[in-house]
């Protein structure tokens, strides 16, 4: 411990006139004391609730919202005609990224050729990293255990397995970190179109350095476009908010330059409701 | 904390940061490594010895700690310093204020640990008296400069290390 630390006995009289002093003076306790709540909250969060939990009705929707609030049970009901099953994730600002993995390795379990297209991806995005000037190695500690789950799926995948896999943190983690990085990845390598999109005049760069790799920062439009981009995989989103409209709001997400027309069709649908993202099924 | 990377990630770490021992580079990062989790397996601590490069710092060696969460390298590593040390932006337990390791946007999985003992030797080589963690210390350092060498000193020849 940092024990037999000198207390130095300055007074601020000492020091003359403090009134020309602008800075400020971080607040450690004050940090500390948010950290602590911050874990609390996230320890009840996965307490109780898992990393991808298995297929519900989506008829339990309704009991998520009170019996006489129609815009939300009008929204649930339409939902419920085209998709019976909901696959929830936890809410842990990593949703999007755990849910776009999952629905992606679940729709593809006995595609062979599909897996390995993306397997190839995910094992060239490496290189295009470093040389924006990420560090190998570790980059090859986050790559290394996607390609094992890739690899595990193509060998012997079952809805089982993957939900295993997905409901350990240390494989889950490690492949929305990689998600992330083929965000960032893509958005720097697209740099010219996308710094038209970042509010508050951040740098492309910054904006990958804050709001897209570290963990837990949600997801918005941008991220999913450039990650349908950068993966190919076509995305259909469900929007459903307190907005007036009993109809929902549907996003297709094409993945390449074609854009989408009435015969999309997704590999993957997920329902967004305002800072959430889970898994849509029709069966 | 025994991902599927996991001790890989943490040996490669480790090895980064013995190497810089024998880093000759004047501009370059110097790092002492004396204890990592390949000495003491299941610990989860490291400690090593910065070297300052800016006046009263660069006559000693610091000791600090890093100590690596469970949720690693998903969640940032915590970093105290275990030898005393008068600066502006060190308190008295040994918490350093950094923007890559408290703000929740400042670490990600992909950072070395190489990068965080880095910012904390740019921060003992460059204080910020704007995220000061001691107010008396911060207004000394502005308006008593002096003294504030002096106290520094004093404290760096009491308990800094050797730098070798």
């Amino acid at each position: 411990m940092a024990a037999g630390y000198e207390k130095t006995g300055v007074a601020p009289s000492d020091v003359g006139d403090t009134s020309s002093l602008s800075y400020v003076i971080h607040d450690v306790d004050l940090d500390r004391q948010t950290q602590l709540l911050q874990n609390e909250i996230e320890r009840e969060i996965a307490a109780s609730q898992p990393l991808v939990t298995d297929k519900i009705p989506t008829a339990q929707l309704q009991s998520e919202y009170a019996l006489d609030d129609k815009i939300y049970q009008d929204k649930v009901a339409e939902l419920m005609k085209k998709y019976k099953y909901i696959r929830r994730t936890r809410g842990d600002g990593n949703c999007f990224y755990r849910a776009f993995a999952f629905g992606y390795l679940e729709k593809n379990l006995i595609n062979k050729k599909e897996l390995d297209r993306f397997r190839q991806l995910t094992y060239d995005l490496k290189d295009q990293l470093v040389k924006l000037g990420y560090q190998d190695f570790t980059l090859e500690d986050v790559r290394s255990v996607v390609i094992e789950i890739i690899d595990n799926i193509s060998k012997e995948g079952t809805e089982q397995s993957l939900i295993e896999n997905f409901c350990s943190p240390s494989y889950s983690n490690y492949f929305v970190a990689y998600l992330r990085l083929f965000v960032s990845g893509y958005l720097q390598m697209n740099r010219e179109f996308f710094e038209n999109f970042i509010e508050d005049g951040k740098s492309i760069k910054e904006f990958c350095c804050t709001e897209v790799e570290p963990m837990e920062r949600e997801s918005d439009n941008i991220h999913i476009i450039a990650l349908t981009k950068a993966a190919v995989v076509p995305l259909r989103v469900i929007y459903m908010d307190r907005s007036q409209q009993s109809s929902l709001t549907i996003h297709d997400f094409a993945g390449t330059d074609e854009g989408t027309n009435e015969n999309f069709e997704p590999m993957i649908t997920m329902l967004y409701r305002p800072g959430h993202y889970d898994l849509l099924y029709e069966n | 904390m025994a991902g599927p990377g996991g001790n890989k990630r943490i040996m490669t770490e480790v090895s980064r940061l013995q190497a810089l021992a024998s880093n000759n580079d004047p501009a370059g990062l110097k790092f002492l490594l004396d204890k990592s989790p390949m000495d003491t397996p299941g610990s989860n601590i490291i400690l090593g010895r910065i070297l300052p490069r800016s006046a009263i710092y660069n006559q000693a060696a610091f000791q600090i700690e890093l100590k690596l969460p469970n949720e690693y390298p998903f969640k940032a590593p915590e970093i105290r310093f275990i030898t005393p040390i008068y600066h502006p932006n060190v308190n008295e337990e040994g918490k350093i204020c950094l923007e890559k390791l408290n703000s929740p946007e400042g670490f990600k999985p992909v950072t070395p640990l190489t990068d965080i003992v880095k910012d904390v030797v740019d921060r003992i080589d460059n204080p910020d008296v704007d995220h000061a963690l001691n107010a008396d210390i911060a207004a000394e350092y502005i308006n008593n400069r002096s003294t504030f060498d002096r106290k520094a000193t004093e404290l760096v020849k009491k308990h800094g290390l050797p730098r070798t």
